[in-house]
């Protein structure tokens, strides 16, 4: 009887760690928005976001007769058939800065970087009539090679397909892009680093969520005067057409378009779409709570560049300045869409890592402010170890892949190195040691 | 980045006109007040007139008849001119005058400076920089008419060749011709501009040389090796903070106030700006580095001018 009893209830302890186990994964806190009703209103309210990991899939190792064996990422050799964590999360990476090459592999059997970047750059010849010179050249051409890799291992890898229920349709390039995250996303960290750069991605779609809930709260809703919209929104369109009709014949003929006649109608538009937002209602309340919900997860991930690992800091980073040119506006993004004019309350009161440490520095201007904080955001990365060589995070911007300062040296020697004793002139840089020497005090300390 | 593009267009509006001004090689010719002719008033304009460096038949022949109604409406157009400079605001040089009063109208839009927000609203502070742009303009044309009257282009290139000079500057801008033709030329006029203009201590054509050496950004008004990199954004702003700094201390800091060309930049870009002169501005957005490459240029600069 006794031996029953034991054994059911090590069947019972057994039962109870295989079904009630928690999730080792998860260390983010999701604090779960108020779901407040107001008004009846088709617009989204403040709603609980809803985020599921997909389990990883098993059929990876099924699928490994299709993986290449011997891939090329940031000069590491992968002997092994199975691609871990961090070597997908280098791909995606990978592919952001070889995403325009990759397009043209795509599309264009014929495609020579070195005649693409020479018609890229046309604009440039003026300002550095050597180029492209020959290290570039090489760099050019090496760089490209990189790219193409990187497309045939993303090629092999068992993608999972795309959702097109949205009815959105993209490009080939960037539906692989889309492919290749979703692809990371199947897959299980195991790593402590694989794992913080798992909980920082986690984090940084949660962030998203709580924003874009700022964001559209802050729109305004079209209910209350409903009718009045339609009608102006009509009229917009209207006009919109126009708008593209005085722009095709401009670009035809610019004498058959009467000078200001465009200008006009794009203040007509502007005046219209003024009527249409002072229209529009935004609950206060509503979006206090929004905002309300959004702050701690902000506060999280601003928590994350902290981080001493690199690629915690750059997704963490990245995200919270809201750049789309990230070589140039790593640290301050000064032109970050609020909503601006097309919100009823735009979302000024958000403020980016870049503005905090604007603050601090005491420059109240953007454009002066830029000319220092982007290469101390950029050094303070190189610092917590990310690759900075020639080939590296940063310096293929100022060797090749950027749109203007395009310098040799760069393509020759590590960041740091080309700043201070090629790019940045010695007061400049001094300014720039300054704005460091504040990141580090946030961060690092 | 709108703004930026929006300031290029200007800056090629602004390189047509002054085509118009300096483009084509004409020969000076003197200024001869005819006393018979009427004038407004009977101050003369205080003035020493130049040789004729052309001989009567190298003038328009009279025998066309268009040329000759062109000469007599030249004549008269530039009494007119003289007696509405006889208060001088910059230079006693008539050349340099006419000149800085064309930059300065330059510089408050021309009459014209709805393009400054084609396609979107000024918000308030931006509006009150517009309007003073706005009512500076139509002082400026209040008190010198033939400067907005469209009417007088075609002339006005002739006429300007006319007025006399008394200054290396304004024989400097008589002599040059406005380069459209790239980015060495531009830079050569530019250079000889600066000390000239730095010498006569007169804002706007400080302002002008600054203005017209960066329609390229590499374009270099020092020596290479006084502040090295090429990150050539910042050695265009140092440049330019620099010279505009300059023309603060002269003129009652005209080209430096809330409304001037500077400032309407920075208010169009950031409201908070609205309303401040480069001085208040300079201390907010400058920092300890830049200050120091700024005032290393400004005294090279001012080592430029000739004794």
């Amino acid at each position: 009887m006794k031996k029953g009893l034991v054994m059911l209830l090590v069947v019972a302890i057994l039962f109870w760690w295989w079904f009630y186990q928690p999730s080792a994964t998860k260390k983010v806190k999701h604090t779960a928005p108020p779901n407040v009703v107001s008004f009846e209103t088709t617009e989204p309210q403040v709603k609980k976001p809803e985020i599921q990991k997909k389990p990883a899939r098993s059929k990876q190792s099924e699928s490994s007769s299709e993986i290449a064996t011997t891939i090329h990422i940031s000069d590491k050799t992968i002997a092994d058939s199975v691609l871990s964590y961090l070597d997908v999360y280098r791909m995606t990476r990978q592919f952001e800065s070889c995403q325009n090459i990759i397009y043209r592999l795509m599309e264009d059997e014929n495609f020579d970087p070195v005649v693409s970047f020479k018609s890229r750059t046309q604009h440039l010849q003026a300002l550095y009539p050597d180029l492209p010179t020959p290290p570039q050249i090489s760099a050019i051409k090496r760089h490209a090679s990189q790219c193409e890799q990187l497309l045939n291992a993303v090629q092999l890898l068992d993608l999972p397909d795309l959702d097109t229920s949205n009815g959105k349709t993209y490009a080939p390039m960037y539906q692989l892009k889309l492919r290749l995250k979703q692809y990371l996303l199947l897959l299980k960290p195991k790593t402590q680093k694989e794992q913080a750069i798992e909980e920082v991605l986690n984090l940084i779609e949660l962030w998203q969520v709580y924003y874009e809930q700022v964001l559209t709260v802050s729109k305004g809703e079209e209910e209350s005067h409903k009718a009045e919209i339609t009608v102006l929104k009509e009229q917009l369109s209207l006009l919109r057409k126009e708008q593209l009709e005085i722009s095709r014949q401009y670009h035809e003929n610019p004498d058959s378009v009467e000078r200001d006649s465009l200008g006009e109608i794009l203040k007509e538009i502007e005046k219209l779409e003024k009527q249409v937002i002072e229209l529009k209602r935004v609950d206060p309340e509503i979006r206090e709570q929004a905002i309300e919900a959004f702050e701690p997860v902000n506060d999280l991930l601003f928590a994350q560049l902290k981080s001493r690992d690199p690629d915690v800091f750059y997704e963490a980073q990245k995200t919270l300045e809201l750049n789309k040119q990230i070589y140039r506006d790593f640290g301050h993004f000064p032109y970050k869409d609020h909503g601006g004019k097309k919100f009823k309350v735009p979302f000024v009161e958000y403020v980016s890592p870049g503005d905090v440490i604007k603050d601090i520095f005491g420059i109240d201007d953007n454009e002066t402010f830029g000319l220092v904080i982007n290469y101390a955001t950029q050094l303070y990365h190189c610092e917590l170890g990310a690759d900075c060589g020639p080939e590296g995070n940063w310096t293929p911007f100022y060797c090749h892949l950027g749109y203007d300062n395009l310098v040799e040296a760069a393509c020759q020697h590590d960041l740091p190195t080309f700043y201070r004793d090629y790019f940045l002139n010695q007061n400049q840089w001094q300014d720039v040691q300054m704005v460091l020497d504040i990141i580090r005090e946030l961060y690092a300390n | 980045m709108d703004r930026k593009i929006k300031w290029l267009l200007v800056i090629l509006a602004g390189a047509f006109v002054f085509w118009f001004l300096y483009g084509q090689d004409k020969a000076k010719k003197t200024t001869t007040v005819n006393n018979n002719d009427s004038l407004k008033t009977s101050k003369q304009p205080q003035v020493t007139p130049k040789p004729d460096t052309l001989s009567q038949s190298e003038r328009v022949s009279s025998s066309q008849p268009d040329s000759e109604v062109q000469s007599q409406s030249v004549d008269e157009k530039l009494e007119q001119w003289l007696v509405q400079i006889q208060d001088r605001r910059y230079s006693e040089d008539p050349t340099v005058e006419v000149s800085s009063l064309a930059m300065e109208f330059e510089s408050c839009g021309n009459n014209n400076n709805d393009w400054l927000f084609t396609d979107k609203e000024p918000n308030e502070k931006q509006l009150q920089i517009k309007n003073l742009m706005d009512k500076h303009c139509k002082q400026l044309s209040a008190d010198y008419p033939l400067l907005g009257n469209k009417e007088n282009h075609p002339g006005l290139q002739i006429i300007l060749h006319q007025f006399s000079t008394s200054t290396a500057l304004g024989d400097y801008l008589q002599a040059n011709q406005f380069a459209t033709g790239g980015r060495l030329h531009t830079l050569e006029f530019s250079k000889g501009l600066l000390p000239l203009a730095l010498k006569e201590k007169n804002a706007q054509m400080i302002n002008m040389a600054e203005w017209i050496s960066s329609f390229h950004i590499k374009n270099r008004l020092f020596e290479e090796q006084l502040i090295k990199g090429e990150h050539y954004e910042y050695l265009r702003s140092i440049q330019s903070i620099a010279l505009t700094g300059l023309s603060c201390e002269f003129q009652d800091g005209i080209t430096c106030s809330p409304s001037s060309r500077f400032m309407q930049d920075k208010c169009f870009d950031e409201e908070k700006f609205c309303g401040l002169d480069f001085k208040q501005w300079y201390q907010q957005a400058v920092s300890p580095g830049m200050d120091a490459d700024i005032q290393i240029l400004k005294t090279y600069f001012q080592g430029l001018v000739q004794p």
